[in-house]
């Protein structure tokens, strides 16, 4: 039992062997095919067992793969006159890009056609087009007046902006009213302040103050804390970067 | 002018087929097929194929024709199965290919790609061809060079790690040129 496991594993073996050479283009004469099969010839005379004749029809398959490489091996080297790869490889190394170049385009005949649309770019278009995630269909909160909004929405609009103006003035009063003795407002506890289900609004209502210039977010890079620096004036900045605040579940993270 | 016989007249929109069906791309891949000319052509379509050289070489254009395998005494089923390009006849200066907008540093990887690869039968490790050209250019350049020339046809990666040439380069660049222009450039420089 234990002479067919080795008998076994000497063929997986061979079989490995053949398959690494086939997969790796190396050269295909590194192989001794006829100790190989000499191999097998002693191992099929020992063994009659069902599954080591089947490996051994595979591995005498690999090996005539291997010797079929052996061939392609040989026109290719008599094609690519007969030099090794190593030589080339030293030549490419020593050559400066130029002389690579020019050395291509001599040997170069691209090839002419012109590029259209054809079926096939269109199936793979319709393919890329169908696999796109659905999205919702915009309320009318969402459209932009560009969008074509009738005439009769527009004042309904302009009381949108209205109020949001209203709500950032509001916002922003807030902050001025809450500051600490250093003059500055912990970020979480202001978005915090009317409970879990205005925190998006309030954070949101504190991103337009910033980005006008009322106020300014600093974030302690040790401790993760930010707190917000408002502004009676408003302050003109020379640098401006963003800050990425999450919100999941009504909660912050940050 | 005298007028056309129906015979030439025929003969001309065969021509004229020919050449779109070379010149526009139908497929993925530039080119036919020889059956697809056959269809279109008639049976005779191998000799629609040879006028067509013959017209196209004042202009320095050719006919090539790329069999599925190689093969010494191509046979009607090996004309059928083969892919059928308009190429150039003579190779461009380098001058004229920068002109057209390649880089002289991308066309120099896919040189030093191609001849590594045909200087070992076809295929090589990728990480070979790295360490060879990391020595000239950056890392970055020459991936984005292979990744450009992977897209374009011209090398296959089969996903382990091993290089092989693509379709394109075959059609396009003569082995052994490629590897003689090599050679000669060395031994200019030795000398």
């Amino acid at each position: 039992m234990t002479s067919v496991k080795v008998a076994r594993e000497e063929l997986e073996r061979l079989i490995a062997l053949c398959e690494a050479v086939a997969k790796s283009g190396t050269d295909p004469y590194n192989l001794d095919v006829k100790s190989m099969l000499s191999k097998l010839r002693s191992i099929l005379e020992k063994f009659r067992n069902a599954e080591v004749l089947v490996l051994d029809a595979e591995t005498l398959y690999r090996i005539a793969v291997v010797v079929a490489l052996q061939h392609k091996w040989l026109k290719d080297r008599a094609n690519s006159l007969f030099l090794d790869s190593q030589v080339i490889a030293l030549k490419i190394a020593s050559s400066d890009k130029k002389s690579l170049a020019a050395a291509f385009v001599s040997s170069w005949r691209p090839i002419l056609y012109t590029e259209q649309l054809t079926i096939h770019m269109l199936n793979i278009g319709l393919e890329h087009f169908l696999s796109l995630p659905t999205r919702g269909e915009k309320t009318a909160g969402e459209m932009l007046p560009s969008e074509g909004l009738a005439l009769e929405n527009l004042s309904k609009t302009f009381s949108q902006y209205e109020r949001l103006e209203e709500d950032v003035r509001r916002i922003h009063g807030e902050m001025l009213g809450a500051r600490d003795v250093d003059g500055s407002v912990d970020y979480l506890g202001f978005v915090n302040a009317e409970g879990p289900s205005k925190v998006v609004e309030r954070a949101f209502l504190t991103a337009f103050v910033v980005s006008e210039g009322y106020a300014d977010l600093k974030k302690n890079p040790l401790t993760g804390e930010i707190r917000i620096i408002p502004y009676t004036e408003k302050v003109k900045r020379s640098s401006v970067s963003s800050l990425v605040v999450t919100v999941k579940g009504g909660e912050l993270v940050v | 002018m005298s007028e056309q016989k129906p015979e030439q007249s025929t003969a001309r929109k065969r021509l004229q087929t020919a050449m779109a069906m070379l010149l526009f791309t139908s497929h993925r891949l530039p080119g036919v097929r020889g059956y697809e000319l056959r269809r279109r052509l008639g049976k005779n379509y191998l000799k629609v194929i040879e006028t067509l050289n013959h017209r196209l070489e004042p202009m320095g254009l050719r006919v090539k024709i790329l069999f599925e395998t190689v093969v010494e005494q191509p046979g009607e089923e090996d004309y059928d199965r083969a892919r059928y390009f308009i190429t150039l006849a003579e190779p461009l200066t380098l001058s004229d290919v920068v002109a057209a907008g390649w880089r002289v540093d991308e066309l120099a990887v896919l040189a030093a790609a191609l001849a590594l690869l045909f200087s070992r039968g076809g295929k090589a490790p990728r990480k070979d061809l790295m360490e060879l050209l990391e020595a000239k250019m950056p890392k970055w350049r020459v991936e984005s060079a292979l990744e450009k020339f992977m897209r374009r046809g011209y090398l296959v990666d089969s996903g382990d790690g091993v290089l092989s040439v693509g379709w394109r380069a075959v059609a396009e660049v003569d082995q052994k040129q490629l590897l003689k222009a090599l050679t000669d450039l060395q031994t200019r420089e030795i000398t």
